[in-house]
Order: C-alpha cells, then structure tokens, then sequence
C-alpha cells in the first residue's frame, strides 16, 4: 500500500518534470529579473505569449562573447562582454529575416539576419567590467567587432550599432 | 653602330632612363598617396554628426516634454521622466567623449552651448538619482533649468550642422583631391604604359625586320649551299653528320634525312680507307694539328650508296662555333673529268701513235722508193760509162734524165712531208756562205754558159761569211733560185748578192737576191708562185721540167729557219727573188765541209781498199763498180754479219755500211765492228741509207759511224767520201793550185774585193808561217786554229796545196805528232813561195 503510493507520486513528479521540461522545450523559462529585451515577430520559442523575454541572467545563459574594440563614441579599447546575436538567433530559431531593433529613445534599426555570425556582433551587457546604466548606452547595446574587420567601420554598420535596446521585432 | 651613333643612343638612352626613373618615384609617390587616403575612405571614422547633434537636442525636447508631464500628473510614476533624462544624459555623454565629435569643439559657440548643458546635467543628476519625493518637489526646478539651456541646444545643433557641412564639404574635397591624384596617377601610368608599347612595337619591329634580314640570309645560305653544284657537307667533331646538301644527297644518292646523324666515313667513305680518316680524326680530337684539313683540294675515293666507288676531289675546313669544332666538307665528284682526262690522254697517246706510224711511213716510203731508184741510177750510171753508140748514149742519158727527174720529185715530195708533218729539222752548223754560193754557181755555170746566161755573184757590205746555219737547205733554196733564174734566163744575166743585216732584236740575218733578165714572172701567176704545183706555161714546163714544188719547199725551208722568201717588184726585166736567213756569225771551223764538191778539185785518192756491206745485190753491185771505176779495191758483204766478221779479220782503208739488212742490221754491224777490236775497228765507217731522217743519221753517228750517205748514191757522193777519208795522200799528185776556182772566185768577189782579199791571204800566211818557224811561239791548240783558219782561206783561193799542207799540220797538232809536224812544216815554205807567185794576176 505504502509502496504503490510512493511510487504514484514518483511517476507524479517525473510527470511534472518531464511537463515542466515538455513547457521549456516548447518555449523558454520565464525571466525572474528585470527584462532587458523582449524579442517578438516570428521566433520559434517564446515565454510570454507570442514574446520572448530575457533577464540579464538568461541572456548570460544563452551566450558570454567578449569584444575587445575601439568605437568613434568612445575613447581607448573597450571591452565588452554580451550574447552574441548569433546565439540569440540560433536560440530563438531565427535563420533569416530582419532584427528590427529599438531603443528605448525609440531609435529604430533593422539589421538582417545575415549580420548575425560568428565573430560577429554582440549584444552587450556589461561594459569593462560594468553593467552600462541608462545614462551611459545601457543597458543593452549592440555592439560590432569593430577592429576586427574594416568592413565593420561603417556608416550603415554604426547605425546599427544600436544602444539603450529593449525591444527586437523578427520580421521576415 | 657608328661611334657617333652609339654616343647618342647611349646619352638618349641614359636620358630616357633618367626620366623614365623620376616618373616612377613621383607615380610611387601618389600611389602610396592615394592608396592612404582609400585606406582611410574604406572606413568610417565617424558616424553622422549631424544626426547625432539634432538628435540630442530631440532627446532634449523630449526630455523638455517629460519633465512638464510630470508636473502635471498626478501620479508618482517618474520612472519615464528618469529614462527620457538618463537618454538625454547618454547623448550628451556621447556628444563629449566620441573622438569624431571633437571637431566642434574647435567653434567657440559650441563649446558654451556644450558646457551649459553639462552644468545642467551636473545639477540635475543628483536630484533624479534621489528619491521620488525629492524629485517631484523639485520638478519645477529642472523644468525652469532645462529650459534656460534651449537656445543653447538650438546653438549645438546649428554648429554642428555647420561643422557638419564644413567636414562635408572637406570630405568631398578630399574625395576631389583623392580622385584626382587617382586619375594623375593612372594618367602617368598609362602614358608611360603607352610609351612602353610604342617603345616595345618598335623593338618589336626591329626584331621583325632583323628577323626578316636573318631568313633572307639564312635563305640565301641555303639556297647557295642546297644549289650549289658541289656537296656540301657539316659534321661534328665526332664525325657526325649536321647537314648533307641537295648535291651531296644526289652525288651519294642518299637523301638527307636518312643520313644527318649518321657517322660520316660509313656513309661516304670507302671501307678500306676508313681506317685511316678514322685515325686522323682521332689525332686531330687528341690537339694535333689536322693536316686533312685546310690544306687545300685532295682527290679521294667516294663511295655510293650502292657501293660505287668514285674519284672525289675534296677540301676539308676547320670551323669553330659555340658548340665546339666542325668539319665543312666540300666535295666534287670528279668522275667525269677523270674520264675525259683518260680519254684525252688515250686520244693524244693514239695521236701520237699516229704520227709515229706516219714518220714511219715516211721512212719506210724514203727507203721504199729510194733503193730501187738508186738501183736504175746507179745501173744507168754504169750502162753510161761502158761503150755505147751514139743512139744508145742518147737513150742512156735521156733514162738518167727521167730518173733523176724522178728522184727530184720523191724528194721533193717527201721533203714536204716531213715539213707538214713537223719532222724538218733544222741543223745549225757553221757554214761558209761564200763557198756555198760559189759551189752552186759553178754547178750552174756549164747551163748558164750553154744559155749564153752569166753569173755572178757579190756582198753587200761587210761580208760575213761564217756563220750558223743550216747548209743543206740553204744550198736547197738557193739551188732552186738560182737554177729557176738560169732557166727562165736566155742570153741575160743573173747576179746574185748577200748582205748581212742587224736585227730589231739584236741578232743577225742574211738577205740573198737572185736577180735576172730572164722572161720574169707572168703578173698572175706572181700571187701563187711559192704555192704547191704551180708552175709557168705547161709549155715552159716541158721543155724546163719541174714538178712546181721547188719554190714551195724553198718557202718551207725558208720558214723552218725561221726566215722569210719573197719576190721582189719588177723594174724592167726578169725577175727578183729574195731570200732573208736569221743568222749567227760564227768561227771558222776546222773541216769545210760542202758535200758538193766540184769535179774540178782533184783529190788524190790511191785505191783504197774498201768493204762495201750491202744486201740488196743490184745496189751492192752498183756500188761496187763505181769504186772500181774510181780505181779502189772493193770486198763485198751481203749481211751485217758477214759484213762485220770481214771487217774483224782485214783492215779497210773505208767501210761503206747499209744500214737496212737481215740478220744483223748496219748499226749493230758498226757497233760490233768498233767495239769487236778487230783490225777494222778504227776504219771510218759511213752509213749508206735511203733514210735521210736526221734523228736517225744522228743515231749512226752515236754508234760509231763517221759519216752518212743517202741512196741513191752517186760517183761524186762516193768521190767525196772516198777523198774525205783518204789516209794516205802524196803531194806530188796534189796540184798547187786550182786555176779555174780562183778565176771563179775573182768573178764571183769582184776584183776589188778579190785583191783585197788576197792581200790579206798572203797577209795571214805570212805571220803564220813566221810564227811557225819560230818553234815554241804556239801551242799545239793555236797551231791548229792557225792553220784551219788559213787553210780555210788557201781554199778560196784555190790553193790546193797549200790547204792540204796546212791541214796536215793541224792534224798533227791535233794528234801532237811533232815529227808529222815537222815534215809538212819543212814543205811549207816551198809551197807557200809557190803559191803567192800563183797568185799574182
């Protein structure tokens, strides 16, 4: 009698697992911090309806890159540290279209999917060291890997290398 | 290249190099320019400013905006009022620390508007940090602040679109500049491309043309060399073959793929002599000077492909090129010429036959006609001198006629013969002219003298009576002359005169002119009077008598001596001949020796005892009758053997030897006779032949004959020759002296000459016979030069005896007989004495 109970509630809670595992692969976990960005359009997971949301710790889950540049807005090499949009795309499921970017000043930027690589841009979250405050680009700021590729030094590029980013639409 | 021109190539070249080097550094220079500034136009190094300034002054309003909002709502929500600040905080942060924005800080507006708004930043960031209470009681603050600093916004964005357009404008300028050097940059590279590929057509063409020039001379080459008519052929030093010419393909009958690359002695030398090229080429490799080589044309032996042999005449050069020496071999198939020159040599060996065989069968034909001639003459001699009637005399001597007659023309014709066939020969022995004219003129005179015709004869000039000549065929020419001016002369006169003449050349001639009175030469017939058969009126023939070839063999003869006849103009009547004789004066010699001498001298001759050596019986007989006749003893042979066996056992006093007989021949019957030892060995010796070839009688001489003797033969022939070798001689039978010669010699000289003469005749002898006296005066050598000389002219003057006298001594000086000597010596001087009173007129 004990033994069928106990085992009942084993098969309960492998069932609540897998239900909860089943939830997460279908979409992701839910953000407990503050949501830095939410990522709508036609991305194939989501975890608040048709969005998905991220907090500073479920972007660092996604992807740690680091950029080591120069930029025209600041002075001396920058570190950076963020989500490489690549893994982003790639976590989200998005393979083609165009990142439609916003900033919280409601600045407004596509940027094709096609830019998403490997060595490529990232998603900054932490600026030497620092997380960046509003005042200065924060929170999130994409930034591209400058001094790693001349082709990256230009005006097209530095407007999308958007600061002060909350919002990411897919579009395709 | 001239100096010159080489001077200016090089200065325009060094020019061209020199400014071709300073173009190159200046396009470097730009390139390096220009590459820079697209270096730095590849990136971005600023974003838009302008974008960047009037959106901070959005963010400003914007900013404005939220803070009057605040104000108004009521709520305590002031999280957008903090965002709108903080955006507005990042921007102008932005506008500060981003390096492109540090071009305007150079204007001065910018920098206040710039400051202004960093004190209100300043100011405001502590009460936005701090808490919401704070913030709104001090809502009305910010506003009033964030309004104070609006024209310093508007300001920051108008010199930033100033600033902007400046770098705009600097930026397309740069551009410009950029492009520009770009374009100055491509320009020269082009122009100097383009002077390149002028430079390089006109390399280009001077190679073409250079090229053009080395196929038409290699052309050229070849087609000399594949034209040419001799085979040219290249090798290695290896003896491998380089290059074989379209001759040298059709002497070998080789084409010249099949052999360049092959060894050169397989293909074109003959087995057996391979070995020996090989060698030599061998030595040559090993450094020894090739001696094949160079050296000329050499006849060699080629082979043919189908292993014909044939004579190649063949040079060899040496040849140094980059790749080491070559052999050019040019060769000549001489097969041709090699045949020709057999073939010649066969025809003139087979010409030369030809003449021999003709010479031959003149002398068979001499000898042929001449012995059975010489036995009708001979038995017609004898018939005449046995006892006849009147009748049969005349029919007797009319048969001499004929056959003397007949006898004539054989010579005549066989005289012509032997001129045409090249075989006259010319003697040149001493002859005296005088006596030669004055024994002609004395065997003419009985003629002339029947004609009612006189002779005379005299020099022009300085007389020179010696000299070198040929006296049988003078005396032929002059015979011919003479008897012709005598026979065509009736009741007239011929007068015949020499003179001596000097030559251009320096040497001496003699110019004889027969002239007459006679009935002269017909004025057509004067043209072809020297040629064959030609002869007056066939009326005048027959009654002369001539076979018309006297003058034509004179001609003959005339030129053989390398002289010249001819005939002279008439002036009146008769005609004028002239003979000119190239000459040269010589010494008198010790024998006189005119064959024909006048019945008129006497010689004293005993009988002598005389073998006569003959094999043709009747000739043999003839002979022997006439030296019967004369008083000699004769013994016969019938064959050189017998002749010779004789001749062995009995001395002769004269052998008279045929020279054509079986068994053993005249010349070796001579040659066994002298050198047998015998008592005749010593005997003279004279050769009877119908052969008057002079090589021949030469021949006679070389075996040990003395003198020769031409059938047929005649009373006086064999006279002479009796009285020429008779030892022994008396003087009581010599006369002193021949009345009639001197007579003849005084008309012939003329008196003046004659006395002249004569004087000097008796001049000479006088001194001789004082110096003979004198003994010891001359040696033996001058004795008989002396005596010959003044011998020679006792003779003239028909002094006989003085001339035998003299003589004798001679010999006996020549034979260094003193007490010979002696004797005529001691009779000299009575004969002489004699002499000189004989010669008184």
């Amino acid at each position: 009698m004990i033994h069928q109970f106990w085992r009942a509630i084993a098969a309960f809670l492998v069932g609540v697992i897998i239900a909860t595992a089943g939830a997460n692969a279908n979409g992701l976990e839910k953000p407990k911090g503050t949501v830095l960005l939410t990522v709508s359009g036609a991305i194939s997971k989501t975890n608040a309806g048709e969005t998905a949301r991220f907090d500073l710790a479920m972007l660092e889950a996604i992807d740690s890159t680091v950029i080591e540049t120069t930029t025209i807005w600041t002075d001396g090499i920058q570190h950076l540290r963020g989500v490489s949009l690549a893994a982003l795309t790639k976590a989200l499921g998005v393979n083609s279209g165009t990142l439609r970017a916003k900033a919280i000043n409601d600045y407004v930027v596509e940027i094709p999917v096609t830019d998403a690589v490997e060595g490529g841009p990232i998603i900054a979250y932490e600026l030497n060291g620092e997380q960046m405050p509003l005042r200065n680009k924060g929170p999130l700021w994409i930034v591209y890997p400058f001094d790693t590729d001349v082709a990256y030094k230009s005006e097209q590029i530095y407007t999308r290398s958007i600061w002060q980013l909350d919002r990411i639409e897919v579009v395709q | 290249m001239s100096n010159t021109t080489h001077g200016r190539f090089r200065a325009g070249l060094t020019f061209g190099i020199m400014a071709g080097l300073v173009a190159l550094c200046i396009i470097a220079l730009m390139s390096i320019r220009v590459v820079r500034d697209l270096r730095l136009l590849e990136t971005a190094n600023s974003d838009n400013l302008q974008w960047t300034v009037t959106q901070s002054e959005v963010e400003y309003l914007g900013m404005l905006v939220e803070v009057d909002r605040a104000r108004l709502r009521e709520t305590s929500d002031l999280s957008d009022l903090r965002r709108r600040f903080d955006i507005f905080y990042s921007r102008m942060a932005t506008l500060k620390e981003a390096p492109s924005a540090s071009a305007l800080v150079e204007s001065e507006d910018y920098r206040t508007a710039l400051n202004a708004a960093q004190r209100f930043l300043d100011r405001t960031v502590p009460l936005i940090d701090g808490d919401d209470e704070t913030l709104r009681a001090s809502l009305a603050v910010i506003s009033a602040d964030a309004r104070d600093i609006r024209q310093n916004m508007r300001k920051l964005a108008s010199t930033g679109l100033s600033e902007f357009s400046k770098t705009a404008e600097e930026r397309r300028k740069d551009v410009a500049v950029t492009l520009f050097r770009l374009a100055v940059v491509a320009i020269g590279l082009i122009v100097a491309l383009a002077l390149s590929v002028v430079h390089l057509f006109r390399l280009n063409r001077q190679k073409v043309l250079r090229q053009k020039a080395m196929v038409q001379t290699a052309n050229r080459l070849n087609t000399i060399i594949s034209t040419s008519l001799d085979a040219v052929i290249v090798c290695d030093a290896e003896g491998r073959i380089l290059e074989f010419n379209r001759a040298a393909e059709i002497i070998f009958d080789r084409p010249a793929a099949g052999v360049i690359g092959k060894n050169l002695l397989k293909t074109t030398c003959p087995p057996e002599l391979r070995s020996g090229f090989l060698d030599k080429l061998r030595r040559y490799r090993e450094g020894e000077n090739p001696r094949f080589a160079s050296r000329g044309r050499m006849e060699l032996q080629g082979i043919r492909r189908n292993g014909d042999r044939f004579p190649a005449e063949v040079a060899v050069q040496v040849a140094h090129t980059a790749d080491g020496h070559i052999f050019i071999i040019f060769l000549r198939d001489i097969s041709a010429q090699v045949r020709a020159e057999t073939e010649l040599v066969q025809a003139r060996d087979q010409a030369l036959a030809g003449e021999r065989t003709k010479t031959e069968f003149l002398a068979t034909m001499s000898h042929e006609i001449r012995t059975p001639l010489n036995g009708l003459l001979g038995n017609l001699s004898l018939l005449h001198a046995t006892k006849l009637d009147g009748r049969q005399k005349r029919i007797v001597e009319n048969m001499v006629k004929s056959g003397e007659l007949l006898l004539r023309h054989v010579s005549d014709v066989l005289d012509i013969t032997r001129y045409d066939t090249g075989h006259l020969r010319v003697d040149h022995v001493p002859t005296h002219l005088d006596r030669l004219v004055r024994d002609l003129i004395d065997s003419q005179s009985a003629i002339a003298a029947a004609k009612g015709t006189t002779l005379s004869w005299r020099w022009i000039g300085e007389p020179m009576p010696w000299v070198e000549s040929d006296p049988d065929r003078l005396l032929h020419i002059l015979q011919n002359l003479i008897a012709n001016a005598v026979k065509f002369t009736h009741d007239g006169h011929v007068s015949i005169t020499a003179e001596s003449m000097h030559t251009d050349e320096g040497g001496h001639e003699v110019l004889f002119r027969v002239r007459d009175t006679g009935i002269g030469i017909a004025s057509e017939l004067r043209a072809t009077v020297f040629d064959d058969f030609v002869t007056g009126n066939t009326a005048y023939d027959r009654e002369f008598g001539g076979t018309g070839l006297g003058l034509s063999i004179a001609r003959r003869f005339a030129s053989a001596m390398g002289g010249d006849i001819g005939l002279d103009e008439p002036d009146g009547l008769g005609a004028a001949f002239w003979v000119r004789i190239p000459v040269r004066p010589t010494d008198p010699i010790a024998e006189s020796t005119t064959r024909k001498q006048t019945n008129d001298l006497q010689t004293s001759t005993i009988g002598l005892n005389i073998l006569v050596v003959e094999d043709n019986e009747i000739n043999r007989v003839v002979a022997c009758e006439m030296l019967q006749a004369a008083g000699h003893k004769v013994t016969e042979a019938n064959d050189g053997k017998a002749g010779a066996a004789l001749a062995d056992r009995t001395r002769f006093d004269l052998i008279l030897m045929d020279i054509s007989m079986p068994v053993m021949d005249g010349r070796a019957a001579t040659r066994a006779i002298r050198n047998g030892g015998g008592k005749s060995a010593e005997t003279p010796i004279v050769a009877i032949t119908a052969n008057a070839m002079a090589e021949e009688q030469a021949a006679f001489l070389e075996d040990g004959m003395d003198g020769v003797l031409t059938k047929p033969l005649s009373d006086s022939a064999l006279a002479e020759i009796t009285g020429r070798y008779a030892v022994a001689e008396s003087t009581e039978n010599t006369p002193l002296s021949d009345a009639d010669h001197r007579h003849q010699t005084r008309v012939t000289f003329g008196e003046e000459a004659y006395e002249k003469l004569v004087g000097k005749f008796i001049a000479e002898s006088k001194i001789l016979i004082a110096e003979l006296s004198e003994n010891g005066t001359l040696s033996n050598a001058q004795i008989e030069r002396r005596c010959h000389q003044v011998a020679g002219s006792a003779a003239i003057f028909g002094a006989t005896a003085m001339q035998q006298n003299l003589r004798a001594i001679q010999s006996a000086a020549k034979g260094d007989d003193p007490a010979a000597m002696a004797v005529h010596l001691s009779e000299l001087g009575l004969i002489w004495e004699k002499t000189k009173l004989s010669l008184q007129p």
